[in-house]
């Protein structure tokens, strides 16, 4: 691979020009065909070649000048674009490699600037693309492998704070929630982790772009709500840390009193508070006793917890016992406090009398 | 999407810390287009993880995935795809019939220059992919480097993998500072806690290379912090020096256990290497049949493992609700609130095919194998006798309480409002019952004085009752999940 680039002593910008060729050769030829397969190498070979001159692991290393060039022209041609056009066509190692010169590419900086950054600031069509890219492999064959690259290019992406500005715009993220509930667990899981990468990486502009706005304050809370309480054990553990990690930021104060003061979401979090897993026991926990700590409970939430008074006694009797942590300890002894405290219901039917008085659980 | 349907698993085959590994089957009826391609009739490795226990965060874990999808290299261990079931993380891997190289070891002692000089030209090979992707290894030793069926090389266990950043310049390209690896392998530059990069496996390749010629890595007779201090001044010619190998052999070994990373040479550089070049065998295939055919005659069982976690032991039992309260909350609102309508029970994988050679467990005995805590001994079925004796069967309304276990506290007034009582709750409540399906008088006198017997004791002793009941039901759930 070192002689690729000494073969034929061209300038970098002719490298890139004949990657888009081949790029267009292997969107024009027929799906099974040689010429196809042929073009697929060519372009394969054509981007590791470009991967490893930005990677400066030619021989002779290149020149800062030859570089600078070849960013130039990759801006210039808009390869991006090309390139993720192309995407699902190419084969798997240049998929990975594709990712990679994106990568190189973000990262690079020059005089105190981010020239890539700057060029996709310009281009914010590209990320709409990029986020989108996704969603047409997820039923293809190999989709989960073409998913989770895309994936690896999102959340690099989400790490420049102005691309992420761009990003959290487009109502595609919501998308986003849906594909952690099909497909295959690869799917499911990278894109929980581009949701977690996106609304964590930047917490000032989510704050205050994002859930300023009423209506993605209360979408993202039912969509969150429904990974809570219908993913698998891995999408339950990591939306549940998410909503927490959001809740016990101050700078989301709007979400977590949104949240906390609408009974339906109490009770989602009671009963992943009582799942029978003791992770979502403690990461339920997590939210459930800022609930709790509220002084001022919403009249709906108050019922809930009232209500529940003597369960929860109760069950906290068995929460966490084998836990030493000794933060968690005081928190759990002032969340029982405060909950001793709740007003007493007088036994007025069966179903309250029974609650009245505790219980053993036999089945912990 | 693929679940443990797809699959039969067969016997348990290795187990760590990460949980255990199993040797399975694809049966291969799974629609999902997005599912991955896994050959029929081909021996897989499926690594269960129990998430529920596992200490390691999950996003670790799912970085472990996302490296192990990006590889596709015929060195590596192959992966296949990953699903979830109970809190159990299974992720398909190719299966190597023929074990880690410690097995090798453990027959030969030590293995011969040749054998030792294909097995790190295919290792390299493996390094140089994933470096080339940026990776490294971080853990490389024999235990991890394993034999397929034609005696070929795999590197596997990419626990620890890292992944270095592709912008070199910030970091000199060396940013990875995370104190991981096995002591004895573990590069210089990593003990000193200073930034690393793809060099460190260079160091463990040419340690590899020593143990797999010696038997043992260099000062494994030192306890690992002691080899962790030594390492640092660990200079490679006073090893080679009585080492009866070639002389291109120790100059290879020389110059991946260079102390200065910079000096050691790269993978490519390596590959190049006369001593690697020249070597003449494809596959470890004659050791391995001289190992297995003396091992058949010596009549040596290949080893069984137990797994570390059943998987009959779930979390989320079938006829078990899922959560352990059941909160009152109004009809009315719990039906408006979308989210909580019909909340499915998505653990419920019992449709498991193990393939034990084992009597069939009847359903009842497996899930009461699944209360192995202490407080399990509440539930009187999970003591059950088996009638061998002149017993009676155990009448069945007893163990209908368990099904529902939200409502035992309404029937048994016993243990409402007080803490559990062993003698009184359990051990004497038994003791009736067993006594109740004596049939005839000897047997029902010799349980009365057992029951004397065992009271005395336990004035004399108190606690005793709690610990024998502790112990045997969880000696009773432990032989129930084999």
């Amino acid at each position: 691979m070192a002689f690729w680039w000494k073969k034929s002593p061209k300038t970098p910008s002719d490298y890139v020009k004949h990657l888009i060729e081949q790029l267009d050769k292997l969107e024009s030829s027929p799906t099974v065909s040689d010429n196809r397969k042929k073009a697929q190498d060519e372009c394969g070979r054509q981007i590791a070649g470009t991967k490893h001159f930005l990677l400066k692991e030619t021989d002779p290393v290149p020149t800062q000048e030859a570089l600078d060039e070849l960013y130039y022209s990759i801006y210039q041609s808009d390869l991006f674009f090309t390139l993720l056009h192309s995407f699902s066509n190419l084969d798997f190692e240049a998929r990975k490699d594709v990712a990679m010169i994106y990568c190189i590419c973000l990262g690079r900086s020059k005089d105190n600037k981010l020239p890539t950054v700057d060029y996709l600031l310009a281009k914010p069509k590209f990320m709409s693309i990029l986020l989108r890219t996704s969603e047409t492999c997820i039923t293809k064959p190999g989709g989960s492998d073409i998913f989770l690259t895309a994936s690896g290019m999102i959340l690099e992406t989400i790490k420049q704070e102005q691309l992420c500005r761009i990003i959290i715009r487009d109502p595609q993220i919501w998308k986003y929630f849906d594909f952690t509930r099909l497909g295959s667990f690869e799917i499911s899981s990278s894109s929980l982790q581009v949701l977690t990468e996106l609304f964590t990486a930047h917490p000032k502009l989510v704050s205050t772009e994002f859930f300023s706005n009423e209506e993605n304050l209360n979408r993202f809370i039912d969509k969150i709500n429904k990974l809570m309480a219908h993913g698998n054990y891995v999408t339950k553990r990591q939306s549940v840390k998410l909503l927490g990690t959001l809740i016990f930021n101050r700078i989301n104060k709007n979400l977590m009193t949104t949240y906390i003061n609408s009974s339906d979401n109490v009770k989602l979090v009671m009963i992943l508070l009582s799942d029978r897993s003791k992770n979502l026991q403690l990461e339920s926990f997590n939210i459930f006793k800022v609930v709790v700590a509220n002084p001022r409970k919403s009249k709906p939430v108050l019922d809930v917890l009232v209500k529940n008074r003597d369960k929860l006694l109760n069950f906290f009797e068995q929460f966490g016992v084998d836990n030493k942590d000794s933060t968690f300890l005081d928190e759990k002894e002032f969340i029982v406090e405060q909950i001793e405290a709740l007003p007493r219901i007088v036994a007025a039917n069966g179903e309250y009398a029974l609650g009245t008085s505790p219980q053993k659980n036999l089945v912990m | 999407m693929l679940s443990l349907k797809h699959f039969q698993l067969l016997q348990c085959v290795g187990k760590g810390n990460f949980g255990d590994v199993y040797l399975a089957h694809y049966l291969g009826n799974s629609l999902d287009p997005t599912d991955p391609v896994i050959p029929r009739g081909v021996p897989l490795a499926i690594k269960c993880i129990n998430l529920e226990h596992s200490t390691e965060p999950i996003d670790l874990l799912l970085k472990e995935i996302y490296f192990l999808s990006t590889l596709n290299c015929q060195h590596i261990t192959h992966y296949y795809g990953t699903f979830t079931g109970d809190c159990n993380l299974y992720i398909v891997m190719e299966y190597c019939s023929n074990g880690s190289l410690l097995n090798l070891l453990r027959y030969y002692s030590r293995l011969t220059e040749q054998t030792t000089c294909f097995i790190i030209s295919q290792v390299c090979h493996a390094l140089d992919y994933l470096h080339e992707k940026r990776l490294i290894h971080r853990d490389l030793k024999a235990a991890n480097i394993l034999l397929n069926d034609d005696g070929e090389v795999r590197l596997a266990d990419l626990g620890v993998t890292g992944q270095l950043k592709f912008n070199s310049t910030r970091h000199g390209g060396k940013n990875l500072n995370t104190f991981v690896g096995t002591p004895f392998w573990m590069a210089p530059e990593i003990i000193k806690n200073q930034s690393y990069d793809g060099k460190c496996d260079i160091w463990s390749l040419g340690i590899t290379a020593l143990e797999l010629l010696n038997g043992k890595p260099p000062m494994s007779h030192l306890d690992s912090m002691k080899a962790l201090m030594r390492i640092p001044k660990l200079n490679a010619d006073n090893i080679l020096r009585n080492m009866d190998i070639s002389p291109l052999g120790k100059d290879f070994i020389r110059q991946c256990l260079q102390q200065d990373p910079h000096q050691r040479p790269t993978c490519k550089k390596l590959l190049q290497h006369k001593w690697l070049r020249k070597c003449s065998i494809t596959n470890v295939m004659e050791e391995i049949t001289i190992m297995k055919t003396n091992q058949i005659m010596s009549k040596e069982k290949p080893r069984l493992c137990q797994p570390r976690f059943p998987l009959a032991d779930k979390v989320y039992k079938t006829n078990f609700p899922n959560q352990l309260e059941s909160w009152s909350f109004e009809e009315e609102s719990v039906r408006k609130c979308g989210v909580l309508n019909n909340i499915p029970n998505l653990y419920n994988d019992n449709d498991i095919t193990i393939d034990d050679k084992s009597p069939s467990l009847n359903k009842q005995q497996l899930r009461n194998s699944n209360l192995s805590t202490p407080t399990s001994a509440l539930s009187p079925s999970s003591m059950q006798v088996s009638p061998k004796t002149n017993l009676s069967t155990p009448a069945t309304e007893h163990y209908e309480e368990i099904n529902s276990p939200l409502s035992c506290p309404k029937r048994n007034s016993d243990f409402e409002n007080q803490s559990i009582d062993y003698w009184k709750h359990v051990f004497l409540f038994s003791l009736k019952k067993v006594k109740q399906r004596a049939i005839n008088e000897p047997t029902k006198e010799t349980i009365q004085s057992l029951t004397t017997y065992m009271e005395n004791l336990e004035k004399n002793f108190p606690g005793l009752s709690e610990a024998l009941v502790q112990e045997i039901s969880t000696r009773v759930a432990k032989l129930n999940s084999l």
